[in-house]
């Protein structure tokens, strides 16, 4: 845990820890309950920041490659057509 | 707090029109200065519209917002946005605290006290999976 805290975690809090690092992460990520520790789901949850850059990075370059084969106006049209879909 | 559930109904999800409004306009802005960029540049202001898009859905409320907002409006053209790959990776010794690790991760989790780095990547991680989301919507729609 970081030293920041001029005080010892208490127990309660570890608890508390460790149950809200695992209703953070998405069904596939989380281990048996009970069984994680507060050090494997902060590495749980961290994977997962870093999993979700990663896709916004890969998205941002798919949305790019779409939008050279548009032409302007048709690329126009699918981002309007898709705030309505979604 | 809304950051219990990891999985929120998306159609439920009340912040959803927000963070849409602002980075369909984006995209918009940067489709119709499509002809002077390049596929990468173009790559680089999407990314950087989907971040900006979240810290202004999120707003002043939290921190991590904050902070990715102050970076923006301090208008670096360098701005080095979470995930960039010329980002120097460290190697994590055994012995680095995992939450220093999170703290890099989290926009303005350096400074932030423990209690609130909880609730801060909470946010985070609803923000950021919600704008991915938006992303794959939109580019499965554009797929036809």
């Amino acid at each position: 845990m970081s030293g920041r805290r001029s005080r010892n975690i208490t127990e309660e809090e570890i608890n508390e820890l460790i149950s809200k690092l695992q209703s953070l992460l998405p069904e596939t990520r989380r281990r048996g309950a009970g069984r994680a520790s507060a050090t494997k789901l902060l590495k749980e949850t961290c994977n997962y920041i870093k999993s979700l850059h990663r896709e916004v990075d890969d998205l941002s370059d798919r949305l790019s490659n779409l939008m050279a084969t548009m032409d302007t106006n048709s690329a126009q049209a699918e981002i309007i057509r898709s705030l309505l879909r979604s | 707090m809304k950051g219990g559930n990891p999985n929120p109904n998306p159609n439920s999800n009340p912040k959803k029109p927000l963070l849409a409004n602002h980075f369909i306009q984006a995209l918009t802005r940067i489709n119709l200065a499509a002809q002077t960029s390049s596929t990468r540049q173009r790559s680089h202001c999407i990314k950087r519209a989907a971040y900006v898009s979240m810290a202004c859905a999120a707003g002043s409320r939290r921190a991590w917002s904050r902070a990715m907002l102050q970076k923006i409006r301090l208008r670096s053209r360098v701005l080095r946005l979470p995930g960039d790959r010329r980002s120097i990776v460290s190697v994590v010794r055994r012995e680095e605290n995992r939450a220093d690790v999170l703290r890099k991760l989290l926009p303005g989790g350096q400074a932030m006290e423990f209690s609130s780095l909880l609730e801060e990547t909470a946010s985070y991680i609803q923000y950021l999976s919600a704008q991915v989301r938006l992303m794959q919507t939109i580019v499965d729609s554009m797929f036809g």
